[in-house]
């Protein structure tokens, strides 16, 4: 301390440095502890910042994945209503359904995606839907196709638009 | 918390039909037509028939995780609702304005 205070004051002879030390050296270790506690807070900010930024990035990736598989998942009902494959029509619609409102349960109450969470609440009623007109004897497959598109227009809007924020960082 | 009636839920949605405020969509059941609002509210107007096959009309409300909050039957203006639903999700409107335009030319 008493060196570091003779390079700072290049002109204080060093026993009086060394004196003044020895008098207040609870007040030097105070401020020293205080510069710690500065530069450790300091540090841990952004390490709290660094690891919230992960858990975004991370939840992002993850909303993008599941949008993608909700997607390709989408693109099935269709192929199947064409075929008439109801049970795999019901199947899929399901899983885009539980996609979606997990998606949105997972968001909570944030009002910048209010958009987005009623696009996919709309496919999560349009695959309730297909899944009430696949259950049926019948079923309409033109009704079918037109809703899973319904839903592919939406899908894709919300898909679109979480990429662009996964790539922008928010 | 405001006590809001049948009557008035109604009337709400009816008005903001009316006024093109919400976006009804068709569903792949048959007459049906649904919308959301908020980020947690699924509006859904359908069209059936009873045991003596009459036509009845019902207004439900679903919240974000599907379940039905809300069912409103009786309220003569549903049939109203249903109408101006179809219309807006079939675009009746903007077909008829083409086509009366197609009609002129």
């Amino acid at each position: 301390m008493a060196f570091a205070l003779s390079v700072t004051i290049p002109g204080l002879p060093r026993t009086a440095i060394l004196c003044f030390v020895k008098e207040n050296w609870g007040s030097i270790a105070s401020v020293w502890g205080l510069f710690v506690s500065i530069y450790v807070l300091f540090v841990a900010k952004g390490a709290r910042k660094a690891a919230r930024e992960a858990i975004t990035a991370e939840r992002g990736r993850t909303v993008v994945e599941e949008l993608e598989q909700a997607m390709e998942k989408n693109s099935h009902i269709g192929l199947f209503a064409r075929d008439r494959k109801w049970d795999l029509v019901h199947l899929r619609a399901q899983e885009v359904m539980t996609s979606c409102r997990t998606i949105v349960a997972r968001w909570g109450e944030d009002d910048v995606l209010k958009e987005s969470k009623n696009k996919l609440l709309m496919v999560a009623t349009q695959m309730r839907s297909i899944v009430e007109e696949a259950n049926k004897e019948g079923a309409n497959s033109e009704s079918i196709v037109n809703a899973q598109l319904n839903a592919s227009e939406r899908l894709s809007a919300v898909l679109g638009k979480a990429h662009k924020e996964r790539e922008s960082g928010s | 918390m405001t006590n809001v009636s049948d009557v008035e839920f109604v009337g709400k949605v009816l008005e903001a039909t009316q006024r093109g405020r919400i976006d009804w969509q068709k569903t792949a059941v048959e007459a049906q037509y649904a919308s959301t609002f908020g980020g947690k509210w699924t509006v859904l107007i359908d069209r059936g028939t009873d045991h003596r096959g009459n036509e009845t009309f019902w207004l439900s409300l679903q919240n974000a995780e599907g379940e039905t909050v809300l069912r409103i039957e009786q309220d003569s203006r549903l049939s109203g609702l249903f109408e101006l639903a179809r219309r807006y999700a079939l675009k009746v409107n903007e077909a008829m304005a083409d086509f009366l335009k197609e009609l002129e030319s």
